[in-house]
């Protein structure tokens, strides 16, 4: 599987009019690898073994150079939230090009700021057979696709190059360029550039220059008239300083500068391998340099982003789950590289701990004899040492352990006064597994704490008024809270339960106490502690 | 979408998976948590290392230490905490206190000895046994019931470590109660009930019979 989407090693398939020709692209040259006409039998099964073994499988970007291209420009999409505008843009595209499935936009740069929206070129071209083909082909070849696009738009960027390229720092800079490139397939594709920006491209068919370099050259002269005739339309000149960049042998582009008339122009002639090197593309040895077909496909092939990327249904469906699998291979490879990192530093760690553990268990031994030495030396003299520490420490580990429980008693009887008396005490001590929080539990002993309940149950003679007896408990309270502040004092139940959260019922009527239930005259007092072991074998 | 992604990228991205699940579930299986694991230990025998260096150096040093700790032992020795926690001694030893305390009543009872785990004991080659005893309680007078308790604590060998205590006012003093005890008559006024542990430690080698091993660290 190839991970390289954004590598400049592509194949790259120029869908022409008349066939598909197929250019593998590498950072040090471009190579046609073969013209599959379309009509050609099983051009699929023919197309995809090509790219999946003379290509090597790699990424392919597919580059639309046929005649039937549509454009709309001046589209103004209204303003939108970032969040609406790639539907709002869709939707403009389909009802500007409802039977052409293929479609892309391009915001036109160097308009100013209109307030009213953003203007866009409109591109779009129909879901044609030989789009078709080519595209099961590359389904059937399971490379990835890297984009796809128009040859013309694609080249803009290229042509602008071209032009800045050939203007000298003191000259000034060229508002127009016209590119004019003949193709494999014979026809002259023009790339007409003003501001940097497409105006125009024309395809049409001309002669070869191998077999007629001066039928070739009037040609070309009688297309270049065309195009200016056009150009006029949109606000072209013929004083305005315009670049006119050929691509063809010296012989014929000779013949072509001595015969072409720029009244302000500026006429520049390459060979294939010519250009690349002004551009600093790498395209190797070609067989026919006067052809532009390599040059285009170093140049789009080179590239990470596109000027416009077209879009499809089709091809979304092809190269989505493709890309969401390269995706999903990238994230797992980074994920397994994070986890193979773990596991090594973990694994590293566990030798190393499991080496000093050995270590340490050394010492211990060694600890052991030596302890044991001085304890036989304590023997001759009369002490059993391991008896005695272990008796007294055996003996205090349960003293630290023990409740004071007449100490808590007295403490309880001093802070009820003389006027206050208990019905019931009740302690209980027990035993209660310390929380610990997450991993630190695992291979750890649970360490536990000694919890202490203490319940304190008075009553009132029904003689005293209900908020005496209340104002009593309260002072217990308070009083006990002072008396034992490691203690935790609630009132489980008040005298009269005044509390909202009680259920009360009873009988309001003449000579009837608002309280006759006894139970109602009685008082609970809770008091808590949380002993643990360290704190207690505190001095 | 099988269709389109193909047989090499699925089992690729399947090996990837498994990769990862492999890494994963060793990283966070077995190596963080063994890695604690080891960690906990090795601390542990450092902490073993430094206790029983400690202990060298004031066997080493400290001589008087041990002296000291030899008039604890002998005292422990004197308070019966190497008593084999005979029964007819503690229900004499009950009797005695009840009429010390002069409390009315004090019935007893006492479960079989468990034997507690316990590393300061093992080390010394001993045991500790532990009794459970449960204390039901009757008394004119709630003092007579604290005395009681105190002897509790204090007047049995060894080591006794109260778990519940409950002490109930049963009859208010009234004029009915005065006459009463005028008359002589003993009144149950205050009653209640004390739960202990009752601990000694004995040699390894004197035990006789199958105890269960109590592992409770109290």
């Amino acid at each position: 599987m190839q991970l390289t989407l954004f590598s400049q090693n592509r194949s790259v398939l120029f869908i022409s009019d008349e066939g598909l020709y197929i250019y593998a692209t590498s950072q040090s040259a471009v190579s046609l690898i073969e013209y599959i006409p379309w009509d050609t039998l099983d051009f699929e099964d023919v197309v995809a073994d090509l790219l999946k073994k003379d290509c090597g499988a790699k990424p392919v970007l597919l580059v639309n150079d046929m005649t039937d291209q549509h454009f709309k420009g001046g589209q103004r999409l209204p303003k939108v939230g970032p969040l609406d505008k790639k539907s709002v843009l869709k939707r403009k595209l389909e009802v500007s090009f409802p039977n052409y499935p293929i479609r892309g936009a391009l915001p036109i740069k160097g308009e100013k700021r209109d307030p009213k929206g953003t203007m866009y070129l409109f591109a779009a071209i129909p879901m044609s057979e030989a789009i078709s083909k080519t595209l099961k082909a590359v389904s059937m070849s399971m490379v990835s696709i890297s984009g796809f696009c128009l040859l013309p738009i694609e080249s803009t960027d290229m042509v602008a190059q071209f032009s800045k390229k050939l203007t000298g720092a003191t000259e000034e800079k060229s508002r127009w360029a016209v590119f004019m490139g003949q193709h494999k397939c014979g026809s002259l594709r023009q790339v007409i550039v003003r501001d940097g920006q497409l105006a125009m491209t024309r395809m049409t068919p001309v002669s070869d220059a191998a077999t007629g370099p001066e039928q070739w050259a009037a040609e070309v002269i009688q297309e270049f008239k065309a195009t200016i005739s056009y150009l006029s339309r949109f606000g072209y000149s013929p004083e305005e300083k315009t670049d006119l960049i050929i691509i063809g042998d010296k012989e014929a582009t000779d013949i072509l500068e001595s015969k072409i008339n720029l009244e302000s122009g500026r006429f520049t002639s390459f060979t294939a391998p010519e250009a690349a090197s002004v551009l600093g593309l790498k395209i190797g040895l070609q067989d026919e340099t006067r052809y532009a077909d390599a040059l285009h496909a170093a140049w789009i092939g080179k590239k990470t982003r596109f000027i416009l990327p077209m879009d499809a249904k089709e091809l979304t469906a092809i190269n989505q789950p493709r890309q969401y699998a390269a995706a999903a291979s990238v994230l797992l490879v980074l994920s397994a590289g994070f986890l193979g990192w773990q596991v090594a530093t973990n694994a590293q760690g566990l030798i190393q701990i499991r080496q000093d553990i050995s270590d340490q268990t050394f010492i211990l031994s060694n600890a052991e004899k030596a302890y044991q030495e001085q304890v036989e030396r304590m023997k001759a003299l009369g002490f059993d040492v391991n008896l005695i520490q272990g008796s007294v420490s055996a003996y205090k580990d349960f003293e630290t352990k023990q409740l004071n429980s007449l100490a808590l008693i007295k403490t309880v009887s001093e802070a009820l006064g003389d006027e206050l008396r208990l019905d019931e005490f009740i302690l209980n001590t027990s035993r209660v597994i310390r929380p610990v929080q997450g991993y630190q539990a695992y291979g750890a002993k649970p360490k536990k704490d000694t919890q202490v309940d203490a319940v304190l149950k008075l009553s009132f003679p029904t003689t005293v008024e209900p908020e005496d007896s209340i104002r009593e408990v309260n002072g217990l309270t308070q009083r006990l809270k002072r008396a034992l502040p490691e203690y935790t004092v609630d009132i489980s139940r008040q005298v009269a339960r005044p509390e909202y959260t009680q259920n009360v019922s009873g009988v309001a009527k003449e000579n009837e106490n608002i309280i006759s239930s006894k139970d109602d005259y009685t008082a609970e007092i809770v008091l808590t502690r949380m002993i643990t072991d360290e704190k207690v074998q505190k001095p | 979408m099988i269709k389109h992604i193909g047989v090499k990228r699925i089992v690729v991205l399947a090996i990837l998976v498994s990769v990862n699940l492999v890494l994963g579930a060793s990283a966070y299986l077995y190596f963080v948590p063994e890695n604690k694991k080891v960690t906990n230990e090795l601390s542990g025998l450092k902490s073993q290392i430094a206790t029983k260096r400690n202990e060298t150096y004031q066997l080493e040093d400290n001589y008087e230490l041990i002296q000291e700790q030899q008039v604890d032992y002998e005292n422990l020795v004197e308070a019966g905490f190497f008593n084999r926690q005979d029964r007819l001694a503690f229900r004499r030893r009950m009797a005695d206190i009840r009429a010390y305390t002069k409390v009315l009543r004090a019935s007893f009872d006492i479960s079989p000895a468990q034997i507690e785990d316990n590393a300061a004991a093992k080390k010394a080659k001993h045991s500790i046994l532990k009794s459970p005893v449960s204390v039901n309680i009757e008394a004119m007078d709630d003092i007579e019931l604290y005395h009681l308790i105190f002897w509790l604590e204090n007047g049995f060998p060894g080591h006794t470590q109260i778990t519940s205590l409950s002490i109930k006012r049963d009859k208010d003093v009234d004029e009915k109660v005065l006459r009463e005890i005028g008359t002589g008559n003993t009144i149950v006024l205050v009653s209640g009930e004390v739960k202990f542990d009752w601990r000694t430690m004995v040699p390894e080698n004197q035990l006789s019979g199958d105890f269960n091993v109590f592992a409770e660290d109290f």
